[in-house]
């Protein structure tokens, strides 16, 4: 697929974190992807990865001591770096939205839900009080909220939380969005209303052609929603593939150690789960060559001292940034 | 594993604790309406639902954190809700609780090693060097170096906390430990960290945990009997590997079904299937 005729495309986004006397943190490091429309991608990792950072880089909702030093993000022809202000303003909530863990961050308490999402619809359309008011119905309504016009009359707390995400949604709906950029937005929800949420944002995907970009650490939620998966490690991109690639042979160490320490129906009772020694690395404390290596079981002396690129696997279905991929990859096979 | 499940086969004549009847109410309203449940000495019962279902209600009752409206409640044959002020103290140096928020439940402005000795001072218990030695001994316990006994809070990661947390609570030797959704703020492989640390102290110091989560996938790594909460009620109370095997009310079939699995193809079946 050409970028050009990506719904979004993000290339050597790089940004920082300024810790005073001119020293810069690493935060997201070289990130490049592209969502087609309608297409759902994962983009995995821990807390601390720098997963939550590129997608408020990508909405350029970056505040000092963060800023972006480097790189491109693209909104089919549209370069959202170049946009300040109003121009910004407009495509922002517009053409590209965004969902939160937790609604209420998003959400005003002293408002009720309806007038906060005919307001969004106002500020994107040339609609006018009435007409919002009845697109406000459609969207609550198109979201599975049954009973839209009495919820539409609550305020935030007087719901419950899967109905305060359905409302998020129904509001970043509201302007008709290329890209719907969702973060862990199940995390907070109950496992069976997560399920649902799930299924709606699957649902809106495929008949509004909306590309979404879900930001989780909870790799069956990922696979459940995802057709692309790609795994954040200290910033950087480790590994992305096909989704069901990915689950059935990772090929970066990192992706094999958080699908082995996932915990589903079938976690083996008697042994300890496999974990992944250590912690993740703070940006200020990099390891040199593969940020990886000091909690690698397959690391080697060149891991320590070469950073291996994200390169294209060599059956061409993903990309993976480890000097081993291969090696481990022939053993699979052999 | 083999160990505790042979220990509490021995302690199920007598379980370390017994909840009958138990009721809380809330403004007129029943949060927990006639819950009972028993937990084997060296066994941990999982006590699983949805937000709002009563089960850190329940929970918050029998520590006592919490008056309750109704039931009874024995812990190693004495009745709690009948226990006054000095009883009630000591019975509380043999049950503590972890909660979710590992940076919420510590005090910012405390060092690690503060936050550690802090209960054994409540208790006076040894003096400042044994203190010292005590809380080295803890942290060693939950896995992490002498090092963090000069850190604060913030100095910690969600996995560090939460290690943290845990030596505090075993800090007075309980017997018997609340895990109120301990492990649900915490990534994947910490979470896995975490699990394994509380197996490993269960085997080794022989605790008796209530482990309290949403998350069935987690309590069936956990738990040796399971209990289903739903609005306030148990609906269904099994030993595990029945409950997994062949779980009867359909609010568990419900519940087990909506565990997401790490594999795409199972799971956008379910999904795709019906969207």
């Amino acid at each position: 697929m050409s970028p050009a005729l990506a719904a979004l495309a993000v290339e050597g986004l790089t940004v920082v974190a300024d810790a005073g006397r001119g020293r810069e943190l690493p935060i997201v490091r070289d990130v490049s992807f592209t969502v087609a429309r309608g297409a759902r991608m994962g983009l995995v990792g821990e807390s601390g990865s720098g997963k939550t950072m590129t997608a408020m880089a990508v909405m350029g909702l970056l505040r000092r001591p963060l800023r972006i030093t480097a790189g491109s993000v693209r909104l089919g022809e549209t370069d959202l770096r170049a946009l300040r202000g109003r121009a910004l303003g407009r495509v922002r909530g517009g053409r590209i939205g965004m969902i939160y863990q937790d609604p209420m961050r998003s959400l005003n308490p002293l408002h009720k839900v309806g007038d906060q999402i005919s307001e969004t619809i106002r500020l994107h359309t040339s609609l006018s009080r009435r007409e919002a008011g009845a697109r406000v119905l459609e969207l609550l309504a198109d979201v599975g909220i049954a009973d839209a016009a009495a919820k539409a009359r609550a305020y935030p707390h007087e719901l419950s939380g899967g109905m305060r995400q359905r409302v998020m949604i129904a509001m970043a709906l509201s302007a008709d969005p290329e890209v719907l950029l969702c973060d862990e937005p199940t995390t907070a929800l109950d496992v069976t209303t997560q399920r649902r949420i799930v299924e709606l944002l699957v649902r809106i995907s495929r008949e509004r052609e909306v590309a979404m970009v879900m930001i989780t650490h909870d790799l069956g939620v990922a696979a459940g929603f995802c057709d692309e998966i790609a795994v954040m490690y200290a910033g950087r991109l480790v590994e992305q593939a096909p989704v069901r690639e990915l689950y059935a042979a990772p090929r970066h160490p990192y992706t094999e150690a958080l699908l082995g320490a996932a915990c589903d129906l079938t976690l083996p009772l008697e042994r300890p789960i496999p974990t992944i020694a250590g912690q993740p690395p703070l940006p200020g404390q990099l390891a040199s060559g593969c940020s990886f290596h000091p909690r690698c079981p397959y690391a080697q002396e060149v891991c320590v001292e070469q950073r291996p690129p994200l390169e294209t696997a060599a059956d061409g279905g993903g990309r993976v940034a480890c000097h081993f991929a291969l090696t481990r990859e022939e053993v699979r096979h052999g | 594993m083999a160990e505790s499940l042979s220990k509490g086969a021995a302690g199920a004549a007598a379980p370390l604790l017994e909840v009958r009847g138990l009721v809380k109410q809330f403004g007129g309203r029943r949060v927990v309406d006639d819950v009972s449940f028993a937990v084997a000495r060296g066994e941990t019962l999982g006590l699983v639902g949805e937000s709002g279902s009563g089960k850190s209600t329940s929970a918050r009752c029998v520590l006592r954190m919490l008056e309750a409206d109704g039931g009874e409640i024995h812990f190693d044959g004495e009745d709690v809700l009948a226990l006054e002020r000095e009883r009630l103290r000591r019975l509380r140096r043999r049950m503590q609780v972890v909660f979710q928020d590992p940076h919420g439940s510590l005090n910012r402005r405390r060092t690690v090693e503060q936050a550690l000795a802090a209960p054994l001072a409540a208790h006076g218990i040894g003096d400042k060097a044994t203190r010292r030695a005590r809380v080295a001994e803890l942290l060693e316990l939950v896995g992490l170096s002498a090092g963090f006994a000069q850190r604060r809070p913030e100095q910690l990661s969600g996995g560090q906390a939460q290690r943290v947390a845990i030596a505090r609570a075993l800090a007075l030797e309980p017997e018997f430990v609340v895990l109120d959704e301990a492990v649900s703020a915490l990534d994947v492989s910490v979470r896995a960290q975490v699990l394994n640390l509380l197996r490993t102290l269960q085997r080794e110091l022989g605790l008796t945990y209530l482990f309290i989560s949403h998350d069935l996938a987690i309590v069936r790594y956990m738990a040796h009997h399971v209990a289903v909460m739903r609005h306030g009620r148990i609906v269904e109370a099994q030993p595990r590997e029945q409950l997994f095997a062949h779980p009867q009310h359909e609010y568990t079939r419900s519940l087990m079904d909506a565990i997401p699995v790490a594999d795409p193809e199972t799971e956008q079946r379910r999904i795709l299937g019906v969207s």
